[in-house]
Order: C-alpha cells, then structure tokens, then sequence
C-alpha cells in the first residue's frame, strides 16, 4: 500500500527506446557493412585487373618471338602456362592482322570480331569475367594482341566470404554492445530507483514522504476525475507530540512516530495510501469512497488508535490526533485547494478540542478568513486602546458587603462591528500567542485601578484576573506576575489568578511548581468554573489554591433543582473541607443567593448585585456604596 | 605514342609476309628469308662489332635464296639497315650475318672461315653445310619451316639469341 510512486509505463517506454537505439545502431552498421562490401569489391576488382594485367604482360612478352614467327603450336604452349592459374577461364593470342593463333581451351570463343571493344581500354569488367587484350610488342611494335578472360567468380567468393564475415563481426558487435548497455542500463535503472526511494520515503518512518504524497494525490485526482470517483484526503495532525519531543528527546519522538505511523497503516485497507508530511503531521488518502460516513469511520478508527497509550522506555504515552477531512471533487478538484481545505478542516478539529476529527465545510474558510482578520485587528488593539476591562462586584454573601472585583476583558473594534464577544477573541489570541501581552496588559491595568479604589479604604478590595492556558507556558511566568505586581506597587494578596478547572488539571504536574512559585509569591490562586472539568481529588488537596468558584450551570436553576442543589453542597462542603473560599457565580435571584448562603457558600457574584462595569462607573458604584448604612 | 607512318608500313609489309596465308602462298626462299630476317631481329650482337651503320648480311650471289634476300635488303633492325653483301669478295671480319645454302657446299672453307671469324650469326638451309659448325639450320617439314640452333657456339662466338628464339627452335643445342 505505500509503495511510494505510482507505477507508470516508464519501463516500457525505456524498453522501446532500446530497441529504437539497437536498431538504429544496426542500421548503422549495416550501412558500414555495406559500404565496407562496395569499397572491398572495388579494391579486390582493381588487385584482380593489375594482377591479370601483369599475368597478361608476362605471356605476351613470352609469346612475341612465337607471333613473330607464326609459330601457332608455340603460341599454343605459351599461352596454356596460364592454365597454371584457376581463374583463367581462357586466352587467345591474335597475329597484327585480328586472326587468332592460338587459343585455349579447344573451342574458346573467337574474341577477334569484338576488339572495337577494348578501344578504350585494355580491360573490360562484366558480371562474369574480367576480359583484357595485352599488346604483344616486339621491338617496340605492336604486333599482335593476347585475350584473357578471367572469371569473376573468384572473386565473388571472397566477397561473399568477405560480407559474412563482416556481418558476423558486425552482428557480434551488436551483441556485445547491446549486453554492455544493457548492463549500464540495469545499473542506471537501480540507480534511479534507488534515488527514487530516497526521494520519496520518509526516513523517520518508512512511509512515503511528501514528495510521494504530492504525486499519488495527483494521480488519484486524476483517475477519479476519469472514473467519478470520490477520494478523501485526511490531514492528521498529532495534538502534543511535541511535549513528547521536548521532554523524552528526538529519539522517542522518532519512535512515537512510527508506532503511530504503523497505527495508521494497520488501519487502514490496503489500497488506502500514508505519508508522512513532516513533523508530526501525517497525510491519508482513501481512494473510491462510497459515502462520506466510510471516512467517518475511519477517521473514528484512527483517532481511537492513536489515543491508545504508546510505551516507550517503559513508559506509557498518550497522544491524540487531530484530522480534517477534504473530499474529492466536492471539496476542490486540484491537490491545492483539497490540502488546504483539509487542513483548515484539521484546524476547525483542533479548535473543536483536539482529539477529533471535521470533515470540511465550505463555512469553514469563511471561519478562517474570519479569524485571520480577527488575529489582524486584535495585533492593533492593544496600542489603538480599543481593550478595556469591565469589573464585576464579588459580594460577601453572608454580610452583603462589597469584597472586590473580578477583571473581565472588553474590546471594541469598529472593523469588527463594535464590541466583539470574548468567546470569540478569546481563542484567536490564544492561538496567536497575543493573550501573552494581553493578559499582561489586564494584570498591569486592573491592579492600576484598584489601587485607585483601595485609597483611603479601610477595608482593602481584592481582584480576580484569569489567567490563559497559553500564560501559564510562558517560561518564568510566576516571576513575571511577580513583577508586574510589584511595579504596580500593591500588595501581592491583592490579586486573585483565576484558572478553569480542566486547564489545571490538564498537565497538573508540569503546573504544580508554577503555582506554588505564585503562592509564595503572594498571589492568590482560585479554581474556576469548578465541577465541570475532572478533578483529581489527591492533586487538589495538594495544589496551593485558595478558592473554588462553583460553576454558573450549577447556579442558575437553584434552588429548584435537586441535582444542582446536590453538587452545590457537595463543592461547598468539599472547598470548606480543604480550607477554601468557595465562590458562586451567575447569581441572578434572591432564592438562588439565599440558597447558597444555606448551604454555606462565602462569596456570591452576578446580576442580582451588580453587571460587570467599565472602571469609571465603579467609582460611581463606590461612592453609592459608601453612602450606604 | 604513334610510330612514324613510314615503320608503320615496313611493319604492315612484314605482318603481311607473316600472315599464314601468306606463308601458304608465299614461294620457298621468301619464307625463309623473312625467318633470317627474325633471326636477326632475336639476336644481339657485341657492341665492338657494330661498328658500321649496317648490318651486313652475307651470301652467294645468284642463289634463288639470295634474290629472297634482296626482299629485306634495306630492312632495319636493331636500329640498323641490312645491307646484302656477297660472300664471295668478303674477308672475315666483313660479315655480321652469313647465309650459306646447298650451293655454297664448294664454299665450306670459306664459309666456315667467315662463320668462324668473331660474332658472325651463320645461317643455313643445308644440313650438310650445317656440320661445318654453322648456328642455325633451317629444314622443311611439310610446309612449316624450323630450324635448330646451336646456342653454345653462339655464345663462344659472342652472340646472344633471344630465349624467345631458342623456345622456338626444334633443338638447341
């Protein structure tokens, strides 16, 4: 399933351009073979004349005296030396008057009526013979002629010897060349292949990398487009695999990838393709998928794989993933548009809480695009002073008496459309990293302005301010809070830091220095929206905090109902167990104040006593209360 | 390279004298004067005694040989005319060729004193004369003419016969 590149036809054409190559190499040689057989006819053709013209010359100069003296029988006998060569076919010797003297063998044609022919020359070539008529001179007269005819066959012979060889040198040089390239062929191949795998395999896991992901997305667009198939393509991204990285080294960090790549593999079919994309980021793609529930079910499948505890040097890790789902053709018809719909949809997973998965929807980019902006205006809102805090009166339930404020986060931005809701900016800042400088900003202001209130106070008010998951990761945050108190020149006991109860209890043990650090600083700590998270009750007795604040969900249908009223009581008498402050929040009735107060509740906070107000109004709210009995 | 129109015809006249029809035709003692004639033509004499322009050829005057001979009086070979010059009124040293015949039998010593004296080239017709220690003999068989030469007095006489002659001949001896 992860062979990495999708095989294409590239063996065959390599094959076909072989063969092509081979043949052109043979026609080549062809052609020097048969050129090498025209230039050999005509250089044995020319050895053939000059030796039967210097046999020619010999006989005629033996056979003058004989023509001189008519002697035909010795002409004859000269003549018929040249039976000692097998090529002769026959000569002739003719007196000055064109009549033949002698000739052999018995019956050789008379030549003499075709001496026009050898006006020209003294030889004539035909396909059969070569015919050539030598002067016979004596004292430097020509007196008569000698005819030789001499067979070609000879020499076709040897040419024809001469062309098989050739063809077979030739033939066998193909051979061996071809066995050569051949083998550079298959090295060069390996070569590449070799290449290829380096080229497209992660080296972390052994699965394809993005290289390879690159090309088989490609690919398995382009045959669904053909065939109307659906592809779904899964950006899986592993939620705290850098904590891992950061605290057992790469080397478990490698390990946890591959036990985690296998995972994935495993959980898949075969014909599913993996790739890791780098980092902790993994790529799926699911080829002909039916409906989208069939992904679904997948991405249930690899998300409860993952969570599995991963053991490594005898520990056991967790890890979750976060996946965003992107379909073929619905969701883009080119890899760009689906990669990035995907991821989008694996941001909307992590944004969701991590340890899930979204398929992509189109309003999600309307989303990012939202956010995007959000993050671009949220980076001036600090310096364009468009964040402001609101305060909301704690009230001492028992007595009624104002204790202090908790600090709440206002911003207004008129790209925005005015006042813009913290459950939306909230996350955006955290996700941007720009809470850090926001919550600093919110410590520095809120003490500033109780500072303000607490002149001249008998009775010193206190503030609550929450503190970020994002801030508490801050290297050396306790000091920096330990700072800014100070330069606000206010006592530490002042500031309350109010944290949710799931974020405290997410990575306890990492936090646990953090908080003892503020304590001992002065700070004081509280549990927010306690009783909706899980709690460790051993982890509890051991942190160094001072409230618990009762969830408003617990608040609001008290005291009616019995659930509610039942957990009420029991955060109350827990939070008194330990020594706590226990606060309710989202108070908004008489009945829901009294009840808490009989079940012993210390703080109250809502609507029933004051809304949250900008920081002028509380010096109006302050002077009112004074006026007060 | 043209030889000039006069050779050009001596040749003709001599191809025609060689022809076999000529020869068929041709009387007895022509034949044999145009083979003196190739004799000459193969043999080479030493330069010491080429002295004059031509090549003297001597014999009996009035044989029917003789008036053959007068055929080729004039005739060139080896660069030089062939003068006809009688035997009679020749002393030895006179004569580069001889021609002796059946008539010249009272003649032997004569002969034989001619023949004898340096490079002489001695032909004759008579087998008689030719135990005298003359070079060539010349016989008739049927209609052919051959001849036989003894090479080994040629060459104590000086002369040199071409092989292409010596080939020819019936003996040599």
């Amino acid at each position: 399933m992860n062979s990495p590149e999708p095989r294409s036809d590239s063996p065959r054409i390599s094959y076909r351009l072989a063969i092509a190559s081979t043949l052109s190499a043979g026609a080549a040689l062809l052609l020097a073979v048969v050129l090498l057989i025209i230039v050999e006819f005509f250089t044995l053709r020319s050895t053939l004349l000059d030796e039967t013209r210097v046999k020619a010359a010999v006989i005629a100069d033996n056979v003058s005296a004989a023509l001189v003296f008519q002697d035909a029988q010795a002409t004859g006998e000269i003549i018929r030396t040249l039976r000692a060569s097998p090529i002769v076919e026959g000569a002739a010797a003719i007196d000055g008057d064109g009549v033949t003297l002698a000739s052999y063998p018995q019956g050789f044609a008379n030549v003499a009526p075709d001496m026009q022919r050898f006006r020209q020359e003294d030889h004539q070539f035909s396909l059969q013979r070569l015919e050539m008529l030598a002067p016979v001179k004596h004292n430097g007269e020509r007196i008569g002629s000698l005819y030789v005819a001499v067979s070609m066959s000879a020499l076709h012979r040897q040419l024809a010897v001469f062309a098989l060889v050739s063809l077979s040198i030739a033939v066998l040089a193909m051979l061996v060349a071809y066995t050569l390239l051949s083998r550079v062929r298959h090295s060069v191949r390996q070569a590449e292949q070799k290449l290829t795998h380096l080229a497209h395999v992660d080296a972390v896991t052994g699965l394809s990398n993005r290289n390879a992901f690159n090309e088989r997305l490609e690919f398995a667009i382009r045959e669904a487009g053909q065939f109307q198939e659906t592809v779904a393509m899964l950006l899986l991204d592993l939620d705290n695999f850098k904590q891992v990285n950061d605290t057992l080294g790469h080397q478990a960090g490698d390990e946890l990838l591959r036990v985690i790549g296998q995972r994935i593999v495993r959980t898949l079919r075969r014909e599913d393709f993996v790739a890791r994309l780098g980092g902790d980021e993994f790529a799926v793609i699911l080829r002909n998928v039916n409906a989208r529930s069939e992904a679904m079910q997948v991405c249930t499948k690899l998300v409860d794989t993952i969570a599995l505890p991963v053991p490594i040097e005898g520990h056991d890790f967790f890890v979750t993933a976060s996946i965003g789902v992107a379909f073929f053709p619905d969701d883009g018809e080119d890899s760009k548009t689906l990669t990035r719909n995907a991821d989008t949809a694996m941001y909307q997973a992590k944004i969701a809480g991590k340890n899930a998965f979204e398929l992509f929807l189109p309003a999600m980019n309307a989303d990012v695009k939202k956010r995007v902006s959000m993050e671009t205006c949220l980076r001036g809102a600090l310096q364009n002073g468009e964040l402001s805090l609101h305060y909301q009166p704690k009230i001492d339930l028992m007595s009624g008496s104002l204790l202090g404020f908790e600090a709440l986060l206002r911003w207004k931005n008129g790209q925005m459309g005015g006042m813009v809701s913290p459950a939306d900016f909230i996350p955006v800042a955290e996700d941007s990293g720009l809470i850090v400088p926001i919550g600093e900003w919110v410590i520095e202001q809120a003490l500033a302005d109780l500072r303000r209130w607490n002149e001249g106070r008998r009775k010193k008010l206190h503030i609550a301010v929450n503190l970020s998951a994002r801030q508490l990761k801050v290297d050396g945050i306790a000091r920096r809070i330990a700072q800014l108190v100070a330069e606000s020149a206010v006592p530490a006991e002042w500031l309350e830091l109010e944290l949710t109860e799931s974020m405290v209890m997410e990575n306890v043990h990492a936090q646990i220095e953090t908080f003892q650090e503020l304590r001992k600083f002065g700070v004081r700590l509280a549990i927010d929206d306690f009783g909706t998270g899980y709690s460790s009750m051993s982890y509890l007795k051991r942190l160094p905090i001072d409230t618990l604040k009762i969830d408003r969900s617990f608040v609001n249908e008290l005291p009616k109902n019995n659930n509610d009223l039942a957990i009420a009581t029991a955060i109350v008498a827990l939070g008194h167990s330990l020594g706590l402050t226990v606060v309710a929040e989202g108070i908004e009735t008489e009945a829901q104040a009294d009840a808490l107060l009989n079940l012993g509740c210390d703080i109250g906070q809502g609507y029933l006593y004051a809304k949250p107000m900008p920081a002028d109004r509380i010096e109006q709210y302050l002077s009112v209360l004074k006026l007060r009995p | 390279m043209r030889p000039p129109s006069r050779l050009l015809a001596a040749v003709r006249l001599l191809l025609l004298l060689a022809t076999p029809s000529a020869f068929a035709q041709a009387p007895e003692h022509d034949l044999k004067a145009a083979f003196i004639y190739n004799f000459i033509q193969f043999t080479q004499w030493p330069e010491a005694a080429m002295k004059g322009g031509t090549i003297n050829l001597c014999s009996s005057s009035g044989t029917l040989l003789n008036m053959a001979l007068q055929g080729i009086a004039g005739k060139t070979a080896h660069g030089r005319a062939i003068a006809i010059v009688p035997l009679a009124g020749a002393a030895p040293g006179d004569c580069h060729v001889v021609v002796a015949t059946e008539d010249d039998r009272g003649r032997a010593a004569m002969v034989r004193r001619i023949a004898g004296g340096g490079a002489v080239l001695s032909i004759t017709d008579d087998p008689e004369i030719l135990r005298e220690g003359l070079l060539i003999g010349m016989a008739l068989d049927g209609k052919r003419i051959t001849f036989t030469i003894d090479n080994s007095r040629a060459a104590a006489a000086g002369l040199v016969l071409s092989s292409r002659l010596l080939r020819l001949a019936r003996s040599v001896q």
